[in-house]
């Protein structure tokens, strides 16, 4: 059963003293007037709480855009572990938080992924609740609110912090500063379920996503495939920024003397022409179309098997990544469902933050 | 808190194998025998795959080409790629890594009792030649045997002197076919010009057998429907998918086709499955076979 | 393997016309290849240099007169393994594409005046002069990359060499998008990486100094810059000026063709 507290927002100080205190902390930062990013943060003043994408989404903490898998020399080979020191990763939103849980199941899957697994075991997850802007569609795909994969998630109630403890850990951070923390009282409770149902009707960006599956697979030949790979830049933008693009390349790096080196590995993306070529450069996805047709598909379908769900969380990121301005994935599921006409020309696609 | 098992090892280490044996086989393909130093590959099934590691090269995604693996493990290998090229300047004695078996493999026990066929086209023959090894180890368990072997040119014929063994069989139906036959080194067997499928067309398969295929990818579309011509149902037809493989365990994404990783729950798969993966075996190339 | 020769092998460098920067790059990295290699020729940095055959011959700079041309048959003729490096050896930089706009005699005799010597022909690539057996481009080259190119063909592997995006790398990098946040002419989509994606970094657009990535989208590239604003002129100068090759644009010429 999930523990129940709240702290005063102008308490946030003493919270991140607390956090400061467990390991490095990584928080939303501004970056520039558009982006922001998970970095490392000594005070709560140098958090951007209104962030609501970060240009990298949290998978970056545990999926390392490049780490080093293990050194060799002629008779042994290392295997490079990562560092051990707790960390604290704050303010992930629901979408995000979903698409840890995708993360999770696919380098959780037998055999597990050593490095992805031990960098997030040392990690205490603190979620924080956003209400969303035009580009967020999470309702949409079902992951608009925290199920999972936090230690305390922070509902902003007004004068306070709500919180839900779902973890040992979570349960422990409280327990070390119970002066901060007061059990959730009747009010706060209250408040707390109205955000939420506040929050739900602040979606503009939507879709009916029972059918979306079937439509996708449905509409296959859709020409709407063909205008889109016409303007698609084969650029890859669209998954690094994904939370749930978990694809990798590996390569080895060779010593001078030819006797060592390591191995490492490096995100890669299904956007880019070389991905799903094989020796003898024969091509299962030769042209934008095809890939881009791939990608979109399986952020909608998901894996058939064996996880059997989709695996776009509704974040939005793509749609403000995509230089093209195609990856509007609302725009392209309503007009699959034919309730939408093609658009003229791109969507603008600049950060735009407006909240409802 | 995600939780973590003690002492996780990480799966992207390879084990040590030295090369003890290399054995030309045409112009492009060799046979190397693997001595394995560390690891059990002896779970290895026909159809199956591991992993190749050059130090300071990279890894290639490569068959497993005998039915059994004990101390060695055999793969056929063309010289086709970085990795490969590299593999063809190494000689006996030195070392390179393995990871695996990965993959399902064909699957043994549904062809139990059951009419086989076996359709190669090209490099193809590696994987088929560990299942038909298999079959061959214990005949008893199935029933009618065909093989069918196309190549582009005869000079590309790879285990000659095995399928010398094999044409002498009464247990055994081979039809092997190049789309050009010439040079003074002329194979000593029958071989008929033509393609897999025209092969296919002569062969006495019906809808009593099971049918494991393995060849490039534009292949599969002719053969499939050449066997579906001779009433052979959709559920008795498996076919070995090829596709860019980097870790072999389902997470770095490349081999990933519809719904599915290649890598774990193929790559060899049912007719009746793939037909809901799309760009599954449809797809644009420009090799035949 | 070269290896197994018990001997070292041996390099040369050499420059033909280009602006030296990657000669520098490999200057500034020489010692570390030294415990490897004998160095037999590298006449930027060294008077005494050896005319003799070669296990790799690294060579800067594209050709565009006629004794670049002489220069580079001949150290073909004698190197096992011919390496273009930088942007001018591997796709002719701003002297090919860049300088097409205008006439060669014109732009010699306004140069070096009328009465000038110099000996000027279209610039071109190695590649279209000479096989080539590793490309690699940079403007400079990185180091790493050049370092990883040696260490495998000593080996006598031909190296790994990726001609992926910029925006990948640049994403990796975790940098706002110059073309999306600030509307620069950002040539990312269509650049290879290995530069670290330094101008993104300093929020500057990327002008293609690397050479076009693998297969790249220019008729993508161009719609997204022309919807910016950007003329056409403009759109198509930036995207050669860095030698990317003419064919990869003829779609964009029926575009213009369509859009006059």
């Amino acid at each position: 059963m999930q523990h129940y507290y709240s702290f005063e927002k102008s308490s946030i100080g003493r919270f991140f003293d607390l956090i400061n205190k467990i390991g490095r902390v990584w928080a939303p930062v501004r970056v520039s007037e558009a982006s922001f990013s998970f970095k490392p943060v000594s005070n709560h003043e140098q958090v951007a709480f209104e962030a609501l994408r970060t240009i990298l989404p949290p998978k970056k903490l545990f999926f390392s855009p490049e780490e080093t898998l293990f050194r060799f020399d002629e008779n042994s080979i290392h295997e490079v572990s990562p560092p051990s020191e707790r960390e604290v990763l704050f303010g992930v939103h629901p979408c995000d938080l979903a698409g840890l849980n995708v993360m999770d199941t696919i380098y959780s899957a037998h055999p597990q992924d050593s490095h992805y697994m031990k960098r997030r075991s040392k990690t205490l997850i603190i979620g924080l609740s956003c209400l969303p802007d035009k580009y967020c569609f999470c309702e949409s795909m079902g992951t608009d609110t925290p199920k999972k994969g936090y230690d305390l998630f922070l509902t902003d109630i007004g004068s306070h912090y709500f919180v839900q403890a779902q973890t040992p850990e979570g349960l422990e951070l409280i327990d070390s500063c119970r002066e901060l923390f007061s059990p959730a009282d009747e009010d706060q409770r209250n408040r707390f379920k109205q955000f939420w149902i506040y929050r739900s009707q602040c979606f503009t960006n939507k879709f009916e996503s029972d059918n979306v599956p079937a439509i996708v697979d449905m509409e296959w030949d859709n020409k709407l495939w063909d205008e889109l790979g016409q303007r698609c830049l084969s650029c890859g933008n669209c998954t690094p920024v994904c939370p749930t693009c978990y694809c990798f390349d590996i390569v080895d790096i060779s010593s001078l003397d030819g006797k060592s080196g390591e191995r490492k590995r490096e995100w890669d993306s299904c956007q880019i022409v070389s991905f799903a070529k094989v020796a003898g450069d024969f091509n299962f996805r030769p042209g934008p179309v095809d890939r881009l047709k791939f990608w979109y598909r399986h952020k909608l379908h998901g894996f058939d098997d064996p996880y059997g769900f989709p695996t776009c969380v509704g974040c939005g990121r793509c749609t403000v990544s995509c230089p093209s301005g195609i990856d509007d994935i609302v725009g392209v599921v309503l007009q699959l469902q034919g309730k939408r006409m093609k658009e003229q020309g791109a969507e603008a696609t600049k950060g735009d933050s407006s909240s409802c | 808190m995600l939780k973590v098992k003690q002492n996780l090892q990480s799966p992207f280490i390879p084990h040590w194998a030295i090369i003890r044996s290399i054995t030309n086989l045409s112009e492009d393909n060799t046979l190397f025998e693997l001595q394995i130093e560390d690891g059990d590959f002896s779970e290895c099934k026909p159809g199956q795959f591991v992993q190749l590691w050059l130090p300071g090269v990279g890894e290639s995604p490569i068959s497993v080409c005998s039915a059994k693996v004990g101390e060695t493990i055999e793969l056929c290998i063309r010289r086709v790629g970085r990795v490969t090229n590299a593999l063809f300047l190494l000689n006996e004695g030195e070392r390179v890594g393995l990871r695996g078996p990965f993959g399902t493999g064909f699957p043994l026990e549904k062809y139990k009792g059951k009419n086989l066929c076996l359709i190669a086209g090209g490099l193809g023959i590696a994987p088929i030649r560990s299942l038909l090894q298999h079959v061959l180890l214990n005949r008893e368990d199935y029933g009618k045997l065909i093989l069918i072997y196309g190549l582009r040119h005869s000079a590309q014929l790879l285990f000659r002197h095995e399928l010398k063994h094999v044409l002498r069989r009464r247990d055994i139906e081979v039809f092997i076919s190049a789309e050009e036959i010439r040079g003074p080194d002329l194979p000593p067997m029958s071989m008929q010009l033509g393609r897999v499928t025209d092969m296919l067309s002569l062969a006495p398969v019906d809808e009593s057998y099971e049918i494991a295929i393995c060849g490039p990818p534009v292949m599969y579309k002719y053969v499939v429907q050449g066997l579906k011509a001779k009433g052979v149902k959709e559920n008795s037809i498996w076919l070995s998918l090829e596709r860019h493989m980097k870790c072999g365990m389902g997470k770095c994404g490349h081999c990933f086709v519809g719904g599915r990783f290649t890598c774990m729950q193929g790559p060899v798969f049912n007719l009746t499955e793939l037909r809901f993966l799309p760009e599954a075996i449809e797809c644009e190339g420009t090799e035949s076979c | 393997m070269l290896s197994d020769l018990k001997r070292i092998p041996t390099i040369a460098v050499y420059g033909l016309t280009g602006c030296a920067g990657e000669l520098l790059v490999i200057l500034e990295n020489l010692d570390k290849l030294l415990p490897f290699v004998k160095l037999r020729s590298f006449p930027f940095a060294q008077s005494h240099n050896e005319i003799t055959p070669v296990d790799i011959a690294l060579i800067e700079g594209s050709v565009s007169q006629p004794h670049d041309l002489e220069k580079l048959k001949e150290i073909r003729a004698r190197s096992r393994w011919l390496v273009a490096v930088g942007n001018c050896a591997v796709w002719g930089c701003v002297q090919a594409e860049g300088c097409k706009r205008f006439s060669l005699t014109e732009m010699v005799s306004s140069v070096y005046g009328n009465d000038s010597k110099i000996a000027a022909m279209e610039s071109k690539p190695l590649a279209d002069h000479v096989k080539v057996d590793v490309k690699l481009s940079g403007c400079p080259i990185n180091a790493s990359q050049f370092l990883a190119v040696v260490a495998s063909l000593l080996k006598d592997n031909l190296p790994y060499i990726t001609h992926k995006p910029l925006c990948l790398e640049c994403k990796l990098k975790e940098n706002p998008c110059v073309l999306i946040e600030k509307n620069l002419p950002c040539l990312g989509p269509v650049t290879a990486a290995g530069c670290g994606a330094l101008c993104p970094s300093m929020g500057a657009a990327c002008y293609g100094c690397w050479g076009p990535c693998e297969t790249p989208q220019m008729d993508a590239m161009a719609t997204v810059l022309l919807e910016k604003g950007f003329q056409f002129d403009e759109v198509l100068g930036r995207l050669t000026t860095f030698g990317a090759p003419h064919d990869l644009f003829k779609r964009m010429s029926e575009f213009k063709t369509a859009e006059n």
